[in-house]
């Protein structure tokens, strides 16, 4: 019990600090039906299905791993952030994400020709894309780079809450061999934070002096709705609720998936997920600085009562910034899925994916290989993945029943996270449980055994 | 099924099994700590060479340039004010006579009356070649006093021509009979010049009082008078005060008698030399009395930190040195004199290289000097003679390892603790044709030194030119490098004392560089500080 409490407390961690993939869970396709969440052209294999509020997935994903992240000194048994490791390992471009998803409720009908699905969703995003400067500079400060510039730029970060509300439909084409599905679903913001995604900001430290040579372009920062998570007397529970409910960040936003048989082996599909841009006009706030270049040479050390203080008052006083509440539109972070796959039995799948999000520009894709097996009443699937040259390769694994009425499934991208989870910079798993019922109208007559006539 | 359920006891003992946190068990989170090394200038401190002078000084200094716009040094003292009353008072005047009737006559027929008249020309007391032209009195008694020794009834008529009001002389007259045969009367001297600048036939000259006597002799037929019958008069003119007076009034001494100079500005040197090449110290005299004055310099020395006395010498000390008076056609204004001490008449340079702690002047100024033609004195009751003494010393010197120290208040960072180590770069761009050694010393309440800061150059000496300017700016750069231990030993400072050695540009070949006030010295400050900062606000 303690090892699994400490499991969770260490996934619990790592949500605190990066995200993105569900690439285990993917595979599981038709067997669960909030697969359909990444591509609409799935369509299950029951006649009804009601999602039970117990479906989550969580993807924590950084470019560094986790005892890099919670370190421990040697002979120390506290973990500490310790910023020279991080520094140590640290790419060009570092990328952080954290996805969470909370299908509250799922229902599917499986027609003839495809199938509809309504849905609801609570999803919170976080992405962090930090350059080396940055981690070098929280780690080392500037001095090891005087004489030089620590250019800050392309480091962002973009935190995004909201629940969407909408409908599916799939349909079957040319025989079965295509299937196309879409969805339309109202998307309702709840919170949003971001740094322009232009913005840019540079240190220059001269070699001699070390005055600072500082420049400041597009430098805002947009907000919405934070202060409805506040310790805020401003706002009573009712509106807070009724804001979380309702509100005026709304957007109508579009999933499509396709699915191709073109042989009897082979399958490939595309899915495009998150169409659409959220123009936030509730609870908006916008945190600007003026662009600026300026040098920072000191200040006139005579007749000065306080230099701490005047040193402080004299870079402030270079900024100009304000905040403003003005509406601004955010695109949501699109998800695309692409995959080839080779059915080597009926039952056996070998499938190649590739999956990109695009909540901030310069995202790296993800790389899954992966094979499944079905059974008579379950899938079973390993995977494997891969997300550049800094990460460790994960190993995953998912297992999706169709026994009816009650489905269970679990899929992780890294299996094996349980087993030292501080040496891998990747967790990911997503389990649920659904009520699902009339598989038997939808298997083919000559793979119905008659019990009885035996 | 079964497969089923093989399926996902098979994982779930594998998951379980492979189950590995210990990295978790019994950890928590520590602080998050940061420690970057932040490089980063915090400002600049630029002085002129007043600028550097004026904070050596301590107010007792002024800092100005002279017309070659080197920047100098001056002192400036009153050492003494000395107004006319103070140095000239009029002595108090008695002169009398007496007027026999010259005739006899005894019982004439009838009533004869005679008449005697004589005019009187009287020596004011005086001091030495005291020689007064004339005095307008401010005040004063005048006293005239006449008696009779005659038989007989005399109307007197007593005219003082040396004393005039509005023109007019003073007169007085009376009656005396041989039953009241005196007669007293004063009069105030207030508003009456005294002219004494003639004799009784006209003539020019000085000190001389005239007065015209003249009384009639009434001899009635019962009555006699006998030649030697005469009257007999007094003058006195007492507790005069004037507002003018002209004449010579001979040589009388104005004391500027021992006074101190404080010279605080050299208290901050110590060891090492310096040389000032060309010193001045004047002697300015303000003058408005109407006489010439010879300066002598009874005494001026220097007395050093040691207690070391050396006196001024030279020229300047057997020489004459007179100081003008204004013309009689400017009467009421001053005239200035300024007697210089410099290196070419006086020791004065050795004086100043010894940096004295105090300077006693002692000098004697009388009136009328011998060796100088005469001239006409004038006093009136504004006349003055002030003196001040300038002390100016252009920077134009040699300084030769010069320590100087300064002592400032300290009080350590509040947040020192978090500081691990410090790299302090001392960047000196430099103007002044004088370079430094700076020890930085670190001292606790009792005086003790906590912490010393090693010497090392942290300014260097600009070039020469030819035309004895600099001819570029020179930069040093100075690193002060403090580990943790360092930083924590200065914790308990409260006070710093920064010990500079300074030496002026190729001192060794004997040069004096001067100090032009367009010259600067910039000092950058900054420094690469590591900080150890952690989320619990240590």
């Amino acid at each position: 019990m303690k090892k699994l409490t400490l499991t969770l407390i260490a996934l619990l961690v790592a949500v605190q600090v990066s995200a993105q993939g569900f690439l285990s869970f993917y595979q599981l396709r038709d067997i669960v039906p909030q697969s359909s969440n990444f591509q609409p052209a799935f369509i299950p294999n029951n006649s009804f299905t009601f999602g039970l509020p117990a479906n989550l997935g969580v993807t924590v994903q950084g470019d560094l791993r986790l005892e890099e992240l919670l370190y421990k000194a040697p002979g120390q048994s506290d973990f500490t952030v310790n910023f020279d490791v991080m520094n140590g390992v640290a790419l060009t471009t570092n990328h952080v994400n954290v996805q969470t998803d909370i299908n509250l409720m799922h229902l599917a009908f499986k027609t003839k020709q495809g199938g509809f699905s309504v849905f609801a969703n609570i999803r919170a995003n976080v992405d962090l894309i930090y350059n080396k400067d940055l981690i070098e500079f929280l780690a080392n400060g500037n001095s090891t780079r005087i004489g030089g510039t620590l250019d800050f730029s392309g480091s962002r970060a973009r935190i995004d809450g909201y629940h969407e509300v909408g409908i599916g439909y799939a349909r079957r084409f040319l025989d079965d061999k295509l299937t196309v599905g879409g969805r339309i679903k109202m998307v309702t913001g709840m919170f949003h934070g971001s740094i322009q995604e232009n913005a840019t900001l540079t240190l220059t430290t001269d070699e001699t002096d070390y005055s600072w040579h500082v420049e400041v372009q597009n430098g805002t920062v947009n907000t919405a709705g934070f202060d409805m998570f506040g310790d805020s007397d401003d706002y009573s529970d009712s509106e807070r609720m009724q804001y979380l409910m309702s509100n005026g960040n709304q957007t109508v936003a579009f999933d499509f998936g396709v699915r191709y048989q073109p042989l009897k082996w082979l399958e490939v599909e595309a899915a495009v997920n998150d169409i659409g841009k959220i123009k936030w006009t509730e609870q908006a706030k916008n945190y600007n600085t003026e662009d600026a270049s300026f040098t920072f040479s000191g200040i006139d050390l005579r007749d000065m009562e306080d230099p701490e203080q005047a040193i402080q008052d004299s870079i402030v006083n270079k900024f100009t910034s304000n905040e403003t509440r003005e509406p601004f539109e955010t695109t949501m972070a699109k998800r695309v899925y692409l995959t080839a796959s080779a059915y080597l039995t009926p039952n056996d799948r070998f499938s190649i994916t590739y999956f990109k999000r695009d909540a901030l520009s310069g995202m790296r894709p993800n790389y899954a290989v992966s094979f499944n097996h079905k059974f008579d009443k379950f899938v079973v699937g390993i995977l494997g993945s891969y997300r550049g040259a800094n990460n460790e390769y994960n190993f995953g694994a998912n297992l999706g029943t169709n026994i009816g009425p009650v489905q269970l499934y679990l899929a992780m991208d890294n299996a094996l996270v349980t087993n030292r989870p501080e040496q891998y910079s990747k967790a990911d798993i997503r389990f649920g449980l659904n009520l699902m019922f009339g598989y038997k109208k939808w298997i083919k007559k000559s793979d119905i055994v008659d019990l009885d006539k035996l | 099924m079964k497969k089923l359920l093989t399926v996902c006891f098979a994982a779930l003992a594998a998951f379980m099994l492979a189950c590995n946190v210990q990295y978790f068990e019994d950890a928590e989170f520590g602080d998050i700590v940061f420690d970057p090394s932040i490089a980063v200038v915090f400002g600049e401190l630029n002085y002129t060479v007043s600028d550097l002078f004026e904070e050596l000084n301590d107010a007792t200094a002024g800092v100005t340039t002279n017309a070659e716009n080197v920047v100098t040094i001056v002192y400036s003292e009153q050492l003494q004010s000395q107004s006319a009353e103070e140095f000239l008072q009029v002595q108090d005047q008695t002169f009398g006579s007496s007027l026999p009737a010259g005739t006899s006559i005894s019982n004439p027929p009838a009533t004869t009356t005679i008449t005697i008249s004589e005019t009187y020309e009287f020596d004011l007391s005086q001091r030495g070649n005291e020689a007064y032209d004339s005095i307008f009195f401010k005040g004063g008694l005048f006293e005239f006093t006449v008696e009779s020794d005659f038989n007989a009834n005399i109307d007197f008529e007593a005219t003082f021509q040396s004393l005039e009001s509005n023109g007019t002389p003073l007169v007085m007259s009376g009656r005396l009979t041989a039953s009241n045969n005196t007669f007293t009367d004063t009069e105030s001297l207030a508003n009456y010049a005294g002219y004494f600048h003639r004799d009784k036939d006209g003539n020019t000259t000085s000190n001389k009082f005239l007065v015209n006597l003249t009384y009639d002799i009434e001899v009635t037929p019962s009555s006699s008078i006998a030649a030697a019958d005469r009257i007999e008069f007094n003058v006195g003119m007492t507790n005069t005060s004037f507002e003018r007076v002209y004449g010579f009034i001979d040589s009388q001494e104005l004391e500027v008698s021992f006074e101190i100079v404080s010279f605080d500005f050299f208290d901050q040197f110590g060891d090492g030399t310096i040389q000032f090449a060309d010193p001045r110290v004047s002697f300015v005299f303000d003058n408005s009395f109407g006489f010439p004055l010879g300066v002598d310099f009874q005494q001026i020395a220097a007395i050093t930190k040691t207690g070391q006395i050396i006196n001024l010498s030279g020229d300047v000390i057997n020489q004459l040195n007179v100081v003008a008076r204004p013309s009689l056609a400017n009467e009421g204004a001053t005239r200035t004199t300024q007697i210089d001490l410099t290196p070419e008449n006086s020791n004065i340079d050795e004086l100043l290289n010894a940096r004295p702690k105090r300077v006693i002047v002692d000098v004697q100024a009388a009136s009328n000097p011998n060796g100088i033609p005469f001239q006409y004195n004038f006093v009136n009751d504004q006349s003055v003679l002030n003196v001040g003494v300038d002390i100016e010393i252009p920077l134009h010197l040699s300084l030769d390892e010069l320590r100087a120290e300064e002592s400032m208040p300290f009080t350590s960072p509040e947040d020192i603790d978090k500081a691990k180590r410090l790299l302090l770069r001392l960047i000196a761009d430099n103007e002044l044709p004088m370079g430094g050694l700076v020890e930085i010393q670190f001292l606790n309440d009792q005086g003790g030194i906590v912490y010393t800061i090693d010497e090392q150059p942290v300014f260097e000496a600009a070039p020469l030119g030819t035309n004895g300017r600099t001819t570029s700016s020179v930069r040093t750069i100075a690193d002060i490098e403090m580990e943790s231990e360092d930083i924590q030993a200065i914790k308990e400072a409260t006070r710093i004392n920064l010990v500079v050695k300074l030496s002026t540009t190729e001192v060794g070949q004997g040069a004096n560089v001067k100090f032009f006030d367009d010259y600067q010295l910039k000092f950058t400050i900054a420094g690469q500080l590591d900080v150890e900062l952690n989320t619990n606000g240590n």
